[in-house]
């Protein structure tokens, strides 16, 4: 699935990133992210894992495959 | 016939007596003086103002002739420095107002207030915050409780070298360690069960409790919902007493199994609210068989990343890093092989200072769903809402609580035994109220007077605890566990002294029935430990003496009745 939205860095924990959708849903990201493209409008391709993580930021979960501006 | 009758309404309202809920006032904690201590000298803490140099330190130990060394090489940059002085009173006076001077204390001073000596204590305004050091000036340090840490993994990192950690799973495919390939989990321990008091980093809210690490999230920090329930299951078998999940995410009809499974078993579960910032607890923090946690900052406000709303039960320390020094400090495996003091924020930091609370109050010898009751019932707020829940975390009250509540036993146990053994003898009314009110206030102390307004002084202290307690109010913490003073040594002695004569006879026999009640007690709540005696043998030592002690009472009472039928 993709996702299209706004990278944000959380600072809680060791850290954790969040993609701010356009209606103002979010998901909570894991995996590899550039932290480069912090704040920047990013396309999301990744899958919707059944899980709990120590992020917590809010929305569902992705297990991010790629990460890419746009 | 009759004996049986009483044996069973004593038996039913003893039992009616441990099924009450807390509901007894809270007791007042002293409030730290800080004043000059008796002793002339020793060692000195002295807090330089941060980035003092060397040459600073060495002109101020030259103002108090000792040579000052910072208290640890991590320590350097917050300028904590110690030596031994000959006099407190006139290194204080020497550098009262010296503007590189923030803070002068005397070690000896600051571990009767139960402060440790970890040098970056000072940094750690959340113990400050929930009253641990309360915890730590007495026994409550959650000694045999073991608190599961459900997260990435625990490592022993070197403040956490004194801390009991048992070797734990991993139920992350491909892992087959517990340890800590992220650093939240061992975070997370150290803020339940930090080596304290070892002149080294910093604290943890209950140092003595036992850390089972269980591995449900991988190095991303993510677990799937069958890792984390086959975890819980883990943890439970395992013995834990509380489970910490310092994680979330959407409803898993799995993990709330398990946790279901947990909570019939007595494990008390505590987990995060979640960091969305917004109204709307995630799972399991959510769930009504866990306590939920939000996180509030250093100026105890909720912090600006908590979520709030239906399912926080409870607020807790969990840093708010826009201020300085405001994260959550402990230490923690650094991802490049090492270990670092690191400051964390969020519900993840919040959730084990609950944890850890709950394990010092287990320790203490209180039931699990008590235990949170008390948690709850003493949190500081003005009834539930949705940033706060029940109000924020205080330990010391917690613990005034629990207090209070051993009293309370203690009283009616101590009266309990003495009516009945008056009852037996069929002594005169006069000797059984006597006997019973002696009994009374030596098992449980005149524990409702604490927060009357009395002046503050030791015989304030002796009145309001019980008599087994004395030690501690008189010598210092720690002397009532001494094994002599824990026995029927003092109602032997008192029975054939003071038990001889017909008008001291009833103190006597109060006395003997007191003890009984509160080495019963203790033996049963596990909250009397006995210096040197393994726990099985602490709990036979206190039962044997209860018996012997209740022996004499019964003794001393058959002596009353035959001297009132001789004088008849």
């Amino acid at each position: 699935m993709t996702w299209t939205g706004v990278l944000q860095r959380v600072d809680v924990g060791p850290g954790a990133w969040r993609l701010v959708l356009g209606d103002g849903s979010t998901l909570g990201l894991y995996g590899a992210v550039p932290a480069e493209l912090n704040e920047k409008r990013v396309v999301v391709r990744g899958q919707v894992l059944d899980g709990v993580g120590i992020g917590m930021v809010g929305g569902a979960l992705v297990q991010v495959e790629s990460v890419e501006a746009c | 016939m009759r004996a049986i009758k009483i044996l069973s309404a004593v038996g039913l309202t003893v039992a009616a007596m441990f099924a009450l809920g807390p509901e007894a006032a809270e007791r007042r904690l002293p409030e730290p003086v800080m004043e000059p201590p008796e002793a002339s000298g020793g060692v000195l803490v002295v807090d330089l103002v941060d980035g003092s140099t060397p040459a600073d330190l060495e002109s101020i130990g030259a103002l108090i002739e000792t040579d000052l060394e910072w208290v640890h090489p991590l320590a350097e940059d917050e300028a904590l420095a110690s030596g031994e002085v000959a006099s407190y009173a006139a290194a204080m006076a020497a550098l009262a107002g010296h503007p590189l001077v923030e803070v002068v204390e005397s070690e000896v001073m600051l571990e009767a207030l139960g402060y440790p000596n970890d040098p970056m204590f000072e940094r750690q305004w959340n113990m400050q915050a929930i009253g641990a050091p309360a915890a730590w000036s007495g026994s409550a340090r959650g000694a045999g409780v073991v608190v599961a840490v459900v997260d990435t993994g625990v490592t022993r990192v070197e403040d956490l070298e004194g801390t009991s950690l048992l070797e734990g799973a991993s139920f992350v495919p491909g892992v087959t360690s517990a340890a800590d390939d992220q650093g939240h989990g061992t975070h997370v321990a150290g803020t339940i069960a930090q080596t304290t008091n070892n002149g080294l980093g910093v604290t943890g809210v209950a140092p003595d409790a036992t850390i089972l690490p269980v591995k449900v999230l991988s190095a991303q920090g993510f677990g799937s919902s069958a890792w984390i329930a086959a975890g819980i299951d883990y943890a439970v078998d395992e013995g834990a007493s509380v489970i910490n999940l310092s994680l979330g995410g959407g409803y898993s009809a799995v993990i709330h199994t398990a946790i279901k499974k947990a909570r019939a078993q007595g494990v008390v579960v505590v987990a995060a609210a979640g960091n969305s910032g917004r109204r709307g607890v995630g799972y399991p923090g959510a769930l009504e068989e866990t306590i939920g946690v939000s996180a509030i900052g250093p100026d105890g406000s909720l912090a600006p990343y908590s979520s709030y709303g239906k399912g926080v039960d409870i607020a807790a320390p969990g840093g708010d890093k826009r201020r300085p020094n405001g994260g959550i400090l402990q230490n923690t495996v650094d991802g490049r092989g090492g270990h670092h003091y690191a400051e964390y924020q969020g519900t993840s930091m919040a959730t084990p200072h609950v944890a850890g609370a709950a394990a010092v109050l287990l320790s203490e010898g209180i039931p699990s769903e008590a235990a949170e009751r008390i948690l709850l019932r003493t949190a500081e707020g003005a009834g539930w809402n949705e940033q706060y829940g029940n109000g924020t975390l205080n330990l010391a009250s917690a613990l005034g609580l629990t207090a209070t509540q051993h009293n309370l036993y203690r009283f009616l146990l101590g009266g309990l035994f003495a009516l009945l053994i008056t009852q037996l003898a069929d002594t005169r009314v006069g000797f059984r109220l006597t006997t019973s009110a002696v009994a009374s206030s030596v098992a449980g102390g005149v524990f409702f007077l604490a927060s009357a307004p009395l002046p503050e002084s030791v015989l304030t202290q002796l009145l309001i605890h019980p008599l087994l307690e004395w030690p501690g109010v008189v010598i210092g913490p720690g002397w009532m566990h001494f094994p002599l003073w824990l026995s029927a040594a003092l109602p032997v002695g008192i029975g054939f002294t003071l038990g001889a004569f017909g008008p001291t006879r009833a103190l006597a026999a109060g006395l003997a029935c007191g003890v009984a009640a509160h080495l019963f007690h203790g033996a049963a709540t596990g909250t009397l430990e006995p210096w040197w005696l393994p726990t099985a043998m602490a709990t036979s030592w206190l039962a044997v003496n209860g018996a012997l002690a209740i022996v004499i009472g019964m003794g001393l009472a058959g002596a009353q009745h035959i001297e009132e039928r001789g004088g008849e």
